[in-house]
């Protein structure tokens, strides 16, 4: 019985059985080697002879099907592309005539996404908000918006009505965090930095036309005369607004949300915000 | 031969024995075993550097956390000064009359019924007496809005866009009062027969057809 035990016991121990150990049971014949007269001899079976089939695709001479069509380039790195979920001027009307978004506050990418109408996923790799120009006409409200792809005709509407606005790059970090705030204070991590626009999207960031927040802002006052002289309308002066102070806030280009900075973390359970003091931390996180 | 047998028998056992031994010479300590030598009073790893750093802790940023956060709850529309809205959007005017609103609730039924001890116990804001009293509004009929203050009308497309239906929703009171009139309406405005169906359990009434621009003239014109 002490033996029975200690067999076990070693079994116990013992190196399992894997892919790495396997070998052949001994004694195991291996294959029959191919004769050498015609159809390789006699004696074999069906498929061991007449393996001389032609390769795969071939039509007997024709041009095969994979080289009849020419190659089509227009879905090359669609997975890789920048992604811009739209939202209308109509859409925007309507959530601030409903009361759904405070226009005498800037309004943002989580202003948009705390409406819940609109969905912006980071793993598709949504890259914010597209504005788009339907409702143009009937656009009325007076905001300070901030989006991350829009069109000159949807600017003009905007501009119209005293209102002002920026495009802005968010890397896919920061969009994950400011899609849901909530989600993101929860996990307990630093408030990301923005990451600089990539190379596809530098220029659209750094133009005035686009109002871009890399732009240099002499030149968009400018852009913003030209666009009025080309629509035909008046430009309000915005220094003569009582919300001038909210119209003309700007965003830091390395911060996401207004009155914070990267780097910090939020305590949600008693509700603080920790500031680091490591040189190297602030050094990181400076714009 | 008995010899044999009996050397045969424990061969498998000397063989796993000889493997095992051959193991444990070979075998390198993982670095997961090392740990062990703590024990012993000998640290293998040395101890990391601290990296924790000093923070500053601050209450008065957390006011524009709190703006960040989103609502649960779908705010009640501002008031404006004339509608349509810009966007188009036209408030329901009809309230929502006395006894509907109650007829089918359990204080309605409490109050009728006589199980409320007490008369002046308060229904939401209402006396049994005035419950009792409760009177029916103007229309027969309410549809009630969506929670995002829309009208609940909806085109529903089945067979792959052969049959179209236009549903309403949430129809309060006499649901066949609303299917008349709104046949009615939309036979006027088109000049073509309407078949519909009404759906008492779900309080759903449709139409067959496309008909939601009719429809929604119909409940704006009543001001639902």
């Amino acid at each position: 019985m002490a033996s029975v035990e200690k067999a076990l016991s070693l079994l116990k121990n013992l190196p399992r059985v894997n892919l790495g150990n396997l070998k052949p049971l001994p004694g195991r014949r291996g294959k029959k080697p191919d004769r050498r007269g015609q159809h390789g001899g006699k004696n074999r079976g069906f498929g061991d002879g007449a393996n001389n089939l032609p390769r795969m695709g071939f039509e007997g001479g024709n041009v095969p099907f994979y080289r009849r069509m020419p190659v089509e380039p227009y879905y090359k790195d669609h997975a890789f592309r920048k992604q811009y979920p739209p939202l209308s001027l109509l859409q925007l009307q309507r959530l601030v005539d409903l009361g759904r978004i405070d226009t005498t506050e800037p309004i943002d990418l989580t202003t948009l996404c705390n409406t819940k109408v609109i969905t912006v996923n980071p793993h598709l790799k949504h890259y914010g908000i597209n504005l788009t120009d339907e409702g143009a006409d009937i656009f009325e409200a007076k905001v300070n918006i901030e989006i991350q792809w829009t069109n000159e005709i949807a600017i003009a509407a905007i501009e119209k009505s005293g209102g002002t606005i920026t495009t802005k790059f968010y890397d896919l970090q920061c969009i994950d965090a400011m899609v849901n705030p909530l989600l993101f204070f929860n996990r307990g991590i630093p408030i990301p930095r923005c990451k600089l626009p990539s190379m596809d999207v530098i220029e659209y960031y750094s133009d005035a036309k686009n109002r871009g927040y890399l732009a240099d802002p002499e030149l968009i006052r400018q852009a913003r005369i030209e666009l009025a002289q080309k629509m035909g309308y008046n430009l309000a002066d915005p220094s003569q607004d009582p919300l001038y102070e909210m119209l003309t806030k700007r965003k830091d280009p390395r911060q996401i949300w207004f009155g914070l900075s990267p780097g910090w973390v939020v305590n949600l359970k008693h509700k603080t915000v920790l500031k680091p003091n490591d040189p190297e931390l602030i050094e990181y996180y400076q714009s | 031969m008995s010899l044999i047998k009996g050397v045969q028998r424990f061969l498998p056992t000397l063989r796993l024995g000889c493997c095992l031994y051959h193991n444990a010479i070979v075998r390198e300590r993982q670095p997961s075993r090392i740990h062990h030598n703590i024990f012993e009073g000998e640290r293998v790893i040395p101890e990391p550097p601290q990296t924790l750093t000093d923070v500053e802790e601050s209450k008065e940023e957390f006011k524009y956390v709190e703006k960040l956060l989103a609502s649960n709850v779908v705010p009640e529309p501002p008031k404006h000064d004339h509608y349509p809205t810009p966007s188009g959007w036209i408030p329901q005017t009809v309230e929502q009359s006395f006894r509907m609103r109650f007829s089918g609730s359990r204080w309605r039924k409490r109050a009728l019924i006589g199980k409320s001890d007490n008369d002046e116990e308060d229904f939401h804001g209402f006396t049994v007496e005035e419950l009792k009293k409760a009177k029916l509004g103007d229309l027969p009929y309410f549809i009630k809005r969506t929670r995002f203050h829309n009208l609940p009308v909806y085109v529903e497309i089945h067979n792959g866009g052969n049959r179209k239906m236009t549903l309403i929703k949430y129809v309060e009171g006499d649901i066949w009062a609303l299917e008349g009139e709104l046949s009615h309406f939309i036979t006027e405005k088109t000049g073509k027969r309407t078949y519909t169906q009404v759906d008492e359990v779900c309080r759903k009434v449709r139409v067959r057809g496309d008909f939601i621009a009719e429809v929604t003239d119909f409940c704006l014109s009543k001001g639902l």
